[in-house]
C-alpha cells in the first residue's frame, strides 16, 4: 500500500514538474496577464465587498434588532387590550390581524397575574405549546410595575436574531379628584395600581437575516455575472487596445534583423504612439550610426580611402567576377620610398599630411570603377576591375609619374616622394584575396629591391622559391599568437662592467612558429606594428615581464628586469593604468623594472612620451634609452630626457676594438651621460677585449654574448673583471683621497 | 382687619338670622388660618335727641317720635373646610372669604386635628353653612356637618354620594359652551373633538354634546374605565378626529397616559385642551379652566340663595359663568 502510494506521489510529482517545466517554456500574453490581474482585482474586491456586505449587514441588523424589540414595548398598550378590554372582541381580533401583520412576532402570549397561561396568538400553526410563566420570570415581570421601562427584554443565546419580551399589564389612575393637584412636572405616584396579568411577545427577525442572505446571493450572483462579462469584455477591448503594441512586433523583428528602413504604421494611443515615434528615432539612429560604423569600418580614418577589410571584401567580390566572367583585373601593391625618413624628420603630423596628399594623388590617377584602399602605414593597394597586364602597366606608368611629379611641402623644405608599385594581374588561375595580395607586395619588394620609384609584376616562376613569409603572413601569425599565447620570453643578463655582477636581465619576446622555430623579434614587429597589432604585444610583454617577474625575482635581490616598449604603447593612454594594474595584480615593485624605450620614439614624441614616463617614473620605474645614437637626438636632448639609464647602440660597439671613432663616441656618451645623471650600457658586447675597452672608456655595464645569451630563465653568470677596473680599485684602495 | 360686609336690613331675614343663631349655639373657635377672620361689626350708635328751650316761635308742628328700629341681625357664619392647602383650593377659599361677613376657613390637611374634630367644632360653631372645597372636605362635610354644605372643586361627586338633600354643588368645570366658544374662537378650524371619560358623567356628556351641537361640532364620545383602555380609545379615535378635549377625571388618566395621549395627538397633529396648565409643558394646545373667583362668586351666591330661599331652591349643581384660557403664547379670560 505505502509502496503504490508512493510510486502514485511521484508520478503525481513528475507530472507536475513536467507540466511546470512546459509552462516555464510557454511565454504567456500579455492580454490574459492584464486581464487576470484586474479580473483577480475585481475579484477581491468584490469579494471584500460581498464579506463586508454581509457582515456590515449583519452587524446593522444585530444592532437593530434590539432596536426593533424596543419598538414593540411601544405596542405593549395595543397587545394587552384583551386585559382591559376583555369584553370587546373586535380587541381580539384587532390583536390577531396585528400578530398577522407583522411576521417578525412569532407569538404572543397572555399570562394571568399568577403567571398562568390564559390565551395564546400564534403566528404559525407550529409553534411550541406554552408553558407557565416561571416564577423568577414572574418576580422580575412584577418588579418592573411603574418602572420607566416596564419590561423584559432578552435575546436568544444561540440565535441573535430572536428575542422575547415580557411584560406586566396594569392600570393605574391619578389619586386626586378632579386633577386639581396635577403637576406635570411632578407627577403624583398613582392612587391605585391594579396588576392585570402578563403579556409575553416572541420575535423572531430570521425572515430579515434570510432575507439579507438572500439579497447577499443575488449580489454574488449579479456580481459573478458582471465579472464574467467584464472579462469577456475586458479581454477583447485590451486585445484591441494592444493590437497596436502587437502590430509593433513585425517591424521590430525587423529593426532586430538589421533592417535599418523598417516602416512603423502609426498608432491611435498616445503611449503606442510614443513609442513608435522612439523606435523610428532609434531606426534613425541606428541607421546613422550603422553608415557611421561602416564608414568607420571600411575606411581609413586619415585618407578617407578604403582599409583594409574592406578592400579585402571588394577583392573577393572581383574575384568571383573573374571566375565567373572569365575576364581579367589588376592589383597594385603601392609601397612609399623613404616615408620613413619624412616621418622621422618632420614627425608624425607631417607623416599624416604627406598620407594623405598621397590618397588623393593615387585617387586621381585610377578610374572610378577601381578601389583604392590604404593597406597600412605608407601602403596603398589599388584594385583595377577588367584591366589586362597593359591597362594595369599603364595605370603603374601613370601613378609613378604623379607620384614623381608630386612635391610635398613641409617645414620649408619640399620632399619629393616616390613609390614602388607591385602588380598582379587576377586569372583564373590565382583566385585568393590573400595569395593575391601577397604576389602583389613580393612584386612590390621587388620593385624596392631593383632601385625603388619603379614597377615590377609579379612572376610566378620567381613566387615558389621565394615564398618567404610575407607581413600578410605574418599577421595571421601574429594574431595566433596573440591569441593562442604562442610568444615567450627570453632573459639576457647585463652586468656590470666593473665589478662583474648582474644588475640588469632584459626581457626579450620570441615568436614561436608552427614548425617549432623560434622567431626574433627584428623579423615580426615591422608586421605588429603594420597590422596594429604592436600595442597588443606591448601589453602582452607588460603582463608576462611581470609573470615573470613574481616568478623569477628573489626577495633582496637588486637585480632589475628591464621591459622594451614600443612607440604604440605610448599612443594607448591606457599605459600606465595598465602597468599599475599589473604590478598591483603581480606585486612587482615598480623600482625593479626598468623600460626601454628607442632614442627615435623618445625624441618624435617628446610630449608625449615625457607625460607617460613621468607618470611611471611618479610609480617609481626607471627608463633606459635604448638605441642611442642611431637616433637623430643630439646631446642636448640628454639634458631634457629624465632617463637612468643610456643604451648605447651595438653599431657603436660591433666593432670597437678597431674602430677609434667608436671609441671616442663611446667615451663621450658616457662622460655626458655620468654628467647627466645616466648610467651607461654597451650593447652587442661579443668579447673580453671590447669589454675591457669599455671599462676603460668609462662605460657602466655591459650586455651581449660575453656577457650572457638569451635564455628561458634568467641567468646570473658574473663577467671578467677587466684590468683596468681592477688597476683603478687597487689605486683607490691605496689613496683614498684622490 | 377683616372687611365689614353689608348686611340686609330686610326685616324677616333678621329674624331668620336671629332664630338661627339661637338655634346655631355655635362657638367660635379661633381659626387656625391667620386670614381672613370676620370681625364683628360695630354697631350703629344713636344719639338720643336733647330737648333745648327755645324762643317763642310760632306755631309748629312738634315731628313725629322716631322709632328706633332693631339693628338687622348679622348672616351666621360660614364654615370653610379645605381639603388641603393646593391653589386651586386655597384661591376659592381666599376668594370667597373676602366676600362674606363672617368666614372661617378650616384646612383638613392640618393633621393636628382630624376631619371629626374639626366637623365637630364646625357643627358646635353658629355657621350657617359649610363650603366644602376638595373631595375630601366634601366627603367628611357633606357625612358629619349639620349646615347645608356646598361643595366645590370635585369632579366625581356621583361617585362619592355628595350630592344628599343637604348639599350642594358647584361644577368643577367653567361652562362647557363657553369651553367650546372660547377653543373655536382660538381654532376656528377644529371641526371633531373627541372626549374619553369614565362612567357617571352623563349630564356632562349632555352639556357637551348640545355645546358642541351649538356650535357645529362633531363629537366624539367614548367612556372608558382605566388608563390603558383611555389609551387603546385614543390611538382609535386619533385618526379621527382633530382635537381631543381632556376632562380631569383622574379615575382613567394615569401620568403615562396622559403623556402617551399628548405625544399621540402631537405627532397627529390633534390640538389637545386640557383642565391643568401644566400640561402644557407636556404638549397640550390650549387649557381651558375656571377662575377662583367666579368660583367663590358662584359659592356665595348659592349662599345667599340657601339663606334666602332655602336649600330646596338650589340646584344641585351650580354652574360657573367665567372660564379661563391659557395658551402656550397668552392668557386669557372670557365671562360670560
Amino acid at each position: 500500500m505505502r509502496a503504490q502510494l508512493t510510486a502514485f506521489a511521484s508520478v503525481v510529482a513528475q507530472r507536475l514538474g513536467r507540466r511546470s517545466e512546459n509552462t516555464k517554456n510557454i511565454k504567456r500574453a500579455l492580454v490574459h496577464e492584464i486581464l487576470s490581474i484586474q479580473v483577480l482585482s475585481a475579484a477581491v474586491v468584490g469579494a471584500l465587498a460581498i464579506s463586508g456586505l454581509y457582515w456590515g449587514g449583519q452587524w446593522v441588523l444585530q444592532d437593530n434588532y434590539s432596536r426593533w424589540a424596543l419598538q414593540w414595548t411601544e405596542q405593549l398598550n395595543e397587545i394587552g387590550a384583551p386585559f382591559y378590554l376583555a369584553d370587546d372582541e373586535e380587541a381580539q381580533i384587532s390583536l390577531e390581524n396585528f400578530v398577522d401583520r407583522y411576521p417578525e412576532i412569532s407569538q404572543v402570549i397572555f399570562f394571568s397575574k399568577s403567571g398562568e397561561v390564559l390565551h395564546s396568538v400564534n403566528a404559525s400553526d407550529d409553534e411550541d405549546p406554552v408553558e407557565a410563566l416561571a416564577s423568577d420570570d414572574l418576580e422580575d415581570a412584577v418588579a418592573v410595575v411603574g418602572e420607566q421601562t416596564p419590561y423584559l427584554m432578552r435575546g436568544g443565546l444561540l440565535n441573535p436574531q430572536q428575542f422575547e419580551i415580557t411584560a406586566p399589564v396594569w392600570i393605574e389612575s391619578l389619586p386626586n379628584d378632579g386633577l386639581f393637584g396635577f403637576d406635570a412636572a411632578d407627577p403624583e405616584s398613582p392612587s391605585k395600581t391594579e396588576l392585570l396579568g402578563f403579556v409575553k411577545m416572541n420575535l423572531d427577525f430570521v425572515m430579515f437575516h434570510d432575507r439579507l442572505l438572500s439579497n447577499i446571493r443575488s449580489a454574488v450572483f449579479v456580481l459573478l455575472l458582471f465579472l464574467i462579462l467584464f472579462s469577456l469584455y475586458g479581454q477583447h477591448a485590451l486585445r484591441r487596445a494592444l493590437v497596436s503594441i502587437s502590430d509593433l512586433q513585425r517591424p521590430i523583428q525587423e529593426l532586430a534583423k538589421g533592417n535599418l528602413k523598417v516602416k512603423f504604421e502609426p498608432a491611435q494611443h498616445r503611449e503606442i504612439s510614443d513609442i513608435v515615434e522612439a523606435l523610428e528615432t532609434t531606426a534613425t539612429a541606428l541607421s546613422e550610426r550603422d553608415a557611421q560604423l561602416r564608414e568607420l569600418a571600411n575606411h581609413d580614418s586619415l585618407t578617407g580611402l578604403y582599409n583594409r577589410r574592406r578592400f579585402v571584401e571588394e577583392l573577393r567580390l572581383e574575384v568571383m567576377n573573374v571566375m565567373r566572367t572569365d575576364r581579367s583585373s589588376a592589383l597594385f601593391f603601392i609601397d612609399l620610398d623613404q616615408f620613413k625618413y619624412i616621418n622621422d624628420a618632420c614627425g608624425h603630423p607631417a607623416g599624416d599630411r604627406l598620407i594623405r596628399k598621397v590618397a588623393d594623388e593615387l585617387r586621381r590617377s585610377i578610374g572610378a570603377h577601381d578601389v583604392i584602399a590604404r593597406f597600412g602605414g605608407d601602403e596603398f593597394v589599388i584594385l583595377a576591375r577588367s584591366v589586362d597586364a597593359g591597362a594595369a602597366r599603364a595605370i603603374a606608368e601613370t601613378i609613378l609619374t604623379n607620384m614623381r611629379r608630386m612635391a610635398h611641402i613641409e617645414d620649408s623644405r619640399i620632399f619629393h616622394v616616390h613609390c614602388s608599385v607591385g602588380i598582379t594581374i587576377m586569372t583564373g588561375a590565382n583566385l585568393h584575396h590573400d595569395e593575391l595580395i601577397n604576389q602583389a607586395d613580393i612584386a612590390c619588394r621587388d620593385a624596392k629591391s631593383a632601385g625603388r620609384n619603379r614597377m615590377r609584376f609579379y612572376s610566378p616562376s620567381d613566387g615558389e622559391e621565394r615564398r618567404e613569409i610575407t607581413d600578410v603572413g605574418w599577421m595571421n601569425c601574429l594574431r595566433e599568437a596573440l591569441d593562442e599565447d604562442k610568444f615567450e620570453l627570453r632573459f639576457q643578463p647585463i652586468n656590470n662592467i666593473i665589478n662583474g655582477r648582474t644588475t640588469h636581465q632584459e626581457i626579450l619576446i620570441r615568436l614561436k612558429t608552427a614548425d617549432g622555430k623560434f622567431v626574433a623579434p627584428d623579423a615580426f614587429l615591422p608586421s605588429a606594428v603594420r597590422f596594429g597589432l604592436m600595442n597588443e604585444i606591448d601589453f602582452w610583454m607588460i603582463r608576462h615581464a611581470a609573470m615573470a617577474y613574481a616568478e623569477h625575482a628573489r626577495p633582496g635581490s637588486d637585480v632589475k628586469f628591464s621591459i622594451n616598449l614600443s612607440a604604440n604603447a605610448f599612443e594607448n593612454d591606457d599605459l600606465t593604468g595598465y602597468v599599475q594594474d599589473i604590478f598591483e595584480q603581480y606585486k612587482v615593485r615598480p623600482s625593479d623594472i626598468v623600460f626601454e624605450i628607442t632614442e627615435s620614439l623618445a625624441v618624435r614624441r617628446p610630449m608625449q612620451v615625457d607625460r607617460q614616463v613621468a607618470t611611471l617614473r611618479d610609480l617609481g620605474c626607471q627608463f633606459a634609452l635604448d638605441d642611442f645614437g642611431t637616433g637623430y637626438s643630439s646631446f642636448g636632448y640628454l639634458q631634457k630626457l629624465q632617463f637612468d639609464f643610456i643604451k648605447i647602440d651595438g653599431t657603436f660597439v660591433n666593432d670597437l676594438p678597431d674602430n677609434p671613432v667608436d671609441q671616442k663616441m663611446i667615451k663621450l656618451i658616457a662622460e655626458v651621460g655620468r654628467e647627466a645623471g645616466m648610467q651607461t650600457i654597451a650593447e652587442y658586447v661579443r668579447n673580453a677585449e671590447t669589454l675591457e675597452i669599455l671599462a676603460d672608456l668609462g662605460v657602466d655595464m655591459a650586455q651581449g654574448y660575453f656577457v650572457g645569451r638569451p635564455t628561458r630563465i634568467p641567468t646570473m653568470r658574473p663577467t671578467p673583471i677587466p684590468l683596468s677596473s681592477r688597476r683603478q680599485r687597487l689605486s683607490r684602495k691605496k689613496s683614498p683621497s684622490s | 382687619m377683616p372687611r365689614t360686609g353689608n348686611v340686609t336690613r330686610k326685616a324677616p331675614l333678621c329674624l331668620v338670622l336671629l332664630v338661627i343663631l339661637g338655634l346655631g349655639g355655635c362657638s367660635l373657635f379661633a381659626p387656625q388660618v391667620t386670614d381672613p377672620v370676620a370681625e364683628p361689626v360695630a354697631e350703629p350708635v344713636v344719639e338720643p335727641v336733647v330737648e333745648t328751650e327755645i324762643p317763642e316761635l310760632p306755631a309748629k308742628v312738634e315731628p313725629e317720635p322716631v322709632v328706633k328700629l332693631p339693628a338687622p341681625p348679622r348672616p351666621p357664619p360660614v364654615a370653610i373646610v379645605l381639603t388641603s392647602r393646593l391653589p386651586a383650593f386655597l384661591d376659592v377659599a381666599d376668594a370667597l372669604a373676602s366676600q362674606l361677613d363672617d368666614a372661617r376657613i378650616f384646612d383638613l390637611s392640618d393633621e393636628s386635628q382630624t376631619p371629626v374634630a374639626v366637623l365637630r367644632a364646625i357643627n358646635d360653631s353658629d355657621s350657617g353653612a359649610v363650603v366644602a372645597i376638595g373631595l375630601r372636605a366634601a366627603t367628611s362635610s357633606v357625612a358629619m356637618a349639620e349646615s347645608p354644605v356646598i361643595f366645590a372643586q370635585v369632579f366625581n361627586y356621583q361617585d362619592h354620594g355628595l350630592l344628599t338633600e343637604k348639599s350642594r354643588g358647584i361644577s368643577p368645570l367653567a361652562p362647557l359652551d363657553a369651553q367650546l366658544e372660547a377653543w373655536i374662537k382660538l381654532d376656528p378650524s377644529i371641526q371633531r373633538i373627541g372626549i374619553i371619560i369614565g362612567e357617571g358623567h352623563d349630564e356632562l356628556i349632555n352639556e357637551a354634546q348640545m355645546a358642541a351641537d351649538k356650535h357645529n361640532i362633531n363629537l366624539h364620545v367614548r367612556v372608558a374605565h382605566s388608563d390603558q383602555e383611555t389609551l387603546y380609545i385614543f390611538r382609535r379615535m386619533a385618526q379621527n378626529i382633530d382635537g381631543f378635549w381632556l376632562f380631569p377625571d383622574n379615575r382613567i388618566l394615569s401620568a403615562r397616559s396622559i403623556q402617551k395621549i399628548l405625544e399621540t395627538a402631537n405627532r397627529s397633529n390633534i390640538a389637545v385642551a386640557v383642565p391643568n396648565e401644566s400640561m402644557l409643558g407636556m404638549g397640550a394646545t390650549l387649557s381651558i379652566g375656571t377662575q377662583a373667583k367666579d368660583i367663590a362668586d358662584t359659592i356665595a351666591r348659592v349662599i345667599r340663595k340657601i339663606y334666602s330661599d332655602g336649600l330646596q331652591n338650589v340646584p344641585d349643581i351650580s354652574p360657573l359663568s367665567a372660564v379661563r384660557v391659557v395658551t402656550r403664547d397668552n392668557v386669557e379670560v372670557v365671562s360670560r
